[in-house]
């Protein structure tokens, strides 16, 4: 009976005193990736076909508010609109079920300059941004960027 | 013996299988309900670090579980929850639905008809959850509030067993269970997504003592589930396995021979070493009535 009541007693006592050891991120805030500026590089990011991106932040997401990404495409310095489909999509690849995000809304301003709107990052955690050039639901070709939120 | 009815922790997305509904005593059939409230402030990453949240996420689920006798030796069960997820982001939206539904049937291949002052008593079960809620990947809220259920069917097997010793009793369970391949339509990438879960498991000690009609008791779980591959047209992931440890403490009261109810706090937050998870704080209040052989 005696060992019982120890081992009751031992449970209890090691369920009143944890013994995990957080290591917390020590900042939440974006990291500089996030913050990014347009480049002033002539091609910042190529896709295998020679293209080249510049993407930038025009507004960061808030608690209210979804982002907004403005993307520049051009090749040998001129704009240039890609032969696909432009598209943007926000991925959790390190999650037991790997997932996205909501879908962004792609809207485009003038040749070569497009708009993504709807970017949102549901959670903190490990992201890649995939910048995608699809043909109907096909990936044609595309740059990832990873980064910490 | 008042079974426990600690809340099992809701991990991302859905979380892991949950328990089964088992007859542990000596009753012909029980029915239960329970509610419970799960506030995530933090996550867990893939690297082990710990991130709060910009926002808290709140869940809250309305359990109601059954069990029955069928014969001497056999018992079926089933659970239904109820849930609802709510965060203060975008314009605090809630999103409230069926969860992932679960049937179970369970062999008492220790019985303990004897009263063995050693042997304990002893449960096999089969589990079958159903995908009845959402998975993330079918989720349409910018939240994944939506997402009720890990989406999967999934076959676990386990076995529960206890033993009452004076005023104390003491429990421990184990269980491992395997989901099924699927391919579903998926929100973010706008394309068919090929889905191949691997194993989970779970285990669970827990101790009590007990004083007229009061039950103080713990539990210490540890659950584990494999990544799942995701292959499409537009994105490929490999996935990451995620672990996590509950703490539970609870009260209990029976108020007579077919009437029990609890007070139960659950905490992801205080052991082991939780891997891409969300780390949530859960209150359980639970009614249980039982019908005596």
């Amino acid at each position: 009976m005696k060992i019982f009541g120890n081992s009751c007693i031992l449970i209890l006592a090691l369920n009143s005193f944890g013994c995990a050891r957080p290591d917390w991120v020590p900042d939440a805030k974006p990291s500089p990736r996030l913050q990014k500026q347009p480049s002033e590089s002539a091609c910042a990011e190529a896709f295998n076909s020679g293209l080249c991106l510049d993407w930038s932040w025009e507004k960061f997401q808030t608690e209210d508010e979804t982002g907004t990404l403005t993307l520049r495409f051009s090749k040998e310095g001129q704009a240039q609109d890609p032969e696909n489909q432009v598209a943007v999509l926000l991925w959790m690849p390190a999650m037991t079920i790997p997932h996205g995000a909501a879908p962004a809304r792609i809207t485009r301003l003038a040749p070569g300059l497009f708009r993504a709107e709807n970017i949102y990052f549901t959670m903190p955690g490990d992201w890649e941004i995939h910048f995608q050039l699809k043909s109907g639901s096909r990936v044609v070709e595309e740059i990832i960027e990873k980064f910490h939120f | 013996m008042i079974s426990g009815h600690l809340a099992q922790g809701a991990a991302c997305c859905g979380g892991s299988l949950g328990a089964p509904s088992l007859i542990s005593g000596d009753e012909q059939a029980q029915l239960s309900t329970s509610y419970s409230y799960n506030r995530v402030e933090a996550k867990a990453l893939g690297n082990g670090q710990w991130q709060k949240l910009p926002q808290a996420e709140n869940t809250e689920t309305l359990k109601i579980e059954a069990a029955k006798i069928v014969s001497d030796l056999w018992q079926l069960g089933g659970t239904l929850p109820l849930v609802r997820k709510s965060k203060s982001s975008l314009s605090g939206q809630d999103s409230s639905g069926l969860g992932d539904v679960s049937v179970d049937v369970a062999y008492e291949f220790l019985p303990d008809w004897d009263y063995s002052p050693w042997r304990p008593h002893g449960v096999g079960f089969l589990q079958l959850t159903l995908p009845t809620g959402k998975s993330v990947n079918e989720s349409t809220d910018p939240n994944n509030l939506d997402s009720r259920g890990r989406g999967f069917w999934a076959l676990g097997a386990g076995a529960n067993f206890n033993k009452v010793a004076g005023p104390y009793d003491f429990q421990a369970l184990v269980e491992l269970h395997r989901s099924l391949d699927k391919k579903t339509s998926d929100t973010a990438t706008q394309t068919e997504l090929s889905l191949k879960p691997g194993w989970g498991s779970s285990a669970l000690v827990g101790a009590a003592w007990s004083s007229k009609r009061y039950r103080l008791g713990s539990t210490l779980s540890w659950n584990y589930e494999e990544a799942t591959r995701v292959e499409s047209s537009a994105v490929n992931s490999q996935g990451q396995l995620e672990r996590f440890m509950t703490a539970g403490f609870s009260v209990s009261y029976l108020v007579d021979d077919e009437w029990s109810s609890s007070l139960s706090y659950s905490d992801q937050t205080l052991f082991g070493s939780p891997n891409n998870t969300s780390l949530g704080r859960i209150a359980q209040v639970a009614l249980l009535r039982r019908w005596s052989r």
